[in-house]
């Protein structure tokens, strides 16, 4: 039997982060409500053992990730999961003052993206985002390193770049 | 690179995103919970069917047309939902198939892939005991080769058959042939991993294995294998090279599993 009192709890600890990670990855809100909502539903599915890992968040934001990427690779994907579970009741364009950050997301490579979100975003140091994603260290530096100074230049804010004094 | 600081510019740019989110409805977890409960379903309904056409074959078999004598005590089946009503249309193969040679990537030291699309090319065993894929009786076959200019290679099969047991049957002949193999002379050594299960998102099943062997004092060569399955659609993938590439676990791990099946189907 499933405790679904503690899927429940997990839930709405998490799903917000989640979802947020998922937009900045994804830079589509209806994409990253998508991918959320059946990234958990999966983790409903095999609750009993995603429970006792160590980071069930961490699982989620894999297979919601594996799921956006599949998708890029097939967009098919995603009109038959529309098709089964109908469009997110409402897909919100970005806000006002999030349009220039979207649209620069949008043009930094998946890898980069990934990164920068992993590490700012989820919180996570270098080495979990190197276990995260399956790349050595050196690589999540220099996709990290590349996608700063990427984003720095497409919102014009030399700023993004500067070293944080945490080094 | 800095370690992860929370008032780090970026983070606090990125982290105006949430305004967005915030304003966007998502599912409660009883409306997720039951989405999660359908996929349930839908993957035992696949299974059932899967072995009610196994035990109706057997049946059929051992029991000729008239199928499973009423002595037996198994009734025939009538009436209830017919779960074919229920069951995805078998699956397609895309028109380009296999893997795009960027898709590899780099493993260890092997970069640059070049795609041979020719089967017979790829229709090489690496080990003597596993049969090749294309022998597996599928309805459609495409195999190709990735090699480069060192000594690894890779081949992929894309296997379509009528149905999804049909798969899983061809799926369980390679790892059954594995099995069986033979060690090679006792003074070789062999060291064997899995069958162990690989997390593929679309898959509803993917499993690799893998066999490091080397005379004495020699290199040991190295292979990798790995099946995946999505309802009726087996991909079959091979690695050889010598030695297994410096850094890397499993060279067919999800991603690249997870890319092969995505191209894969249509």
């Amino acid at each position: 039997m499933k405790d679904s009192a503690g899927f429940d709890a997990f839930y709405a600890a998490t799903h917000r982060r989640v979802q947020h990670q998922m937009y900045a990855m994804t830079s589509n809100l209806a994409d990253a409500q998508e991918l959320t909502q059946e990234a958990y539903a999966r983790a409903w599915q095999r609750w009993s053992t995603v429970e006792t890992y160590d980071d069930p968040e961490a699982w989620v934001r894999t297979v919601a990730w594996r799921l956006a990427a599949s998708r890029w690779r097939k967009a098919k994907n995603g009109v038959t999961a529309m098709l089964r579970h109908g469009p997110p009741e409402h897909t919100p364009e970005p806000g006002v003052d999030n349009v220039a950050l979207v649209a620069a997301l949008r043009e930094i490579p998946e890898a980069q993206r990934r990164a920068i979100v992993l590490h700012h975003l989820a919180g996570l140091s270098v080495a979990e985002v190197a276990h995260e994603v399956g790349a050595p260290e050196g690589t999540v530096k220099a996709r990290l390193s590349r996608g700063r100074a990427a984003l720095a230049e497409l919102l014009a804010d030399n700023s993004l770049t500067e070293v944080s004094p945490h080094a | 690179m800095p370690e992860y600081d929370s008032n780090d510019k970026l983070t606090l740019t990125l982290d105006a995103l949430r305004s967005d989110v915030e304003r966007t409805p998502l599912a409660d977890s009883m409306t997720v919970r039951r989405r999660g409960d359908q996929r349930t379903r839908r993957q035992a309904v696949g299974g059932a069917v899967a072995v009610v056409a196994l035990v109706a074959g057997v049946a059929g078999v051992l029991g000729g047309a008239g199928g499973i004598n009423k002595a037996d005590g198994v009734p025939p089946a009538t009436g209830g939902p017919t779960a074919s009503t229920e069951v995805e249309q078998p699956l397609t193969l895309a028109s380009h198939p296999l893997l795009d040679p960027s898709d590899l990537g780099r493993v260890g030291v092997y970069t640059d892939w070049q795609a041979n699309p020719s089967p017979e090319e790829a229709n090489i065993s690496y080990l003597r005991c596993m049969p090749s894929p294309d022998t597996l009786a599928a309805e459609q076959t495409e195999a190709g080769l990735f090699y480069n200019d060192l000594d690894s290679r890779a081949t992929e099969h894309v296997l379509r058959f009528p149905d999804a047991e049909s798969a899983v049957a061809a799926a369980g002949r390679l790892f059954s042939a594995f099995a069986a193999c033979d060690k090679g002379p006792a003074s070789d050594h062999v060291v064997d991993r899995g069958p162990t299960d690989v997390p593929v998102a679309s898959a509803d099943s993917a499993q690799e294995l893998s066999r490091a062997s080397a005379p004495p004092d020699s290199d040991y060569a190295y292979y990798e294998l790995a099946v995946a399955r999505k309802g009726n659609v087996l991909l079959v993938l091979q690695w050889t090279s010598m030695g297994r590439p410096d850094g890397v676990d499993w060279v067919w791990d999800s991603e690249r599993l997870s890319a092969a099946l995505d191209r894969a189907i249509d």
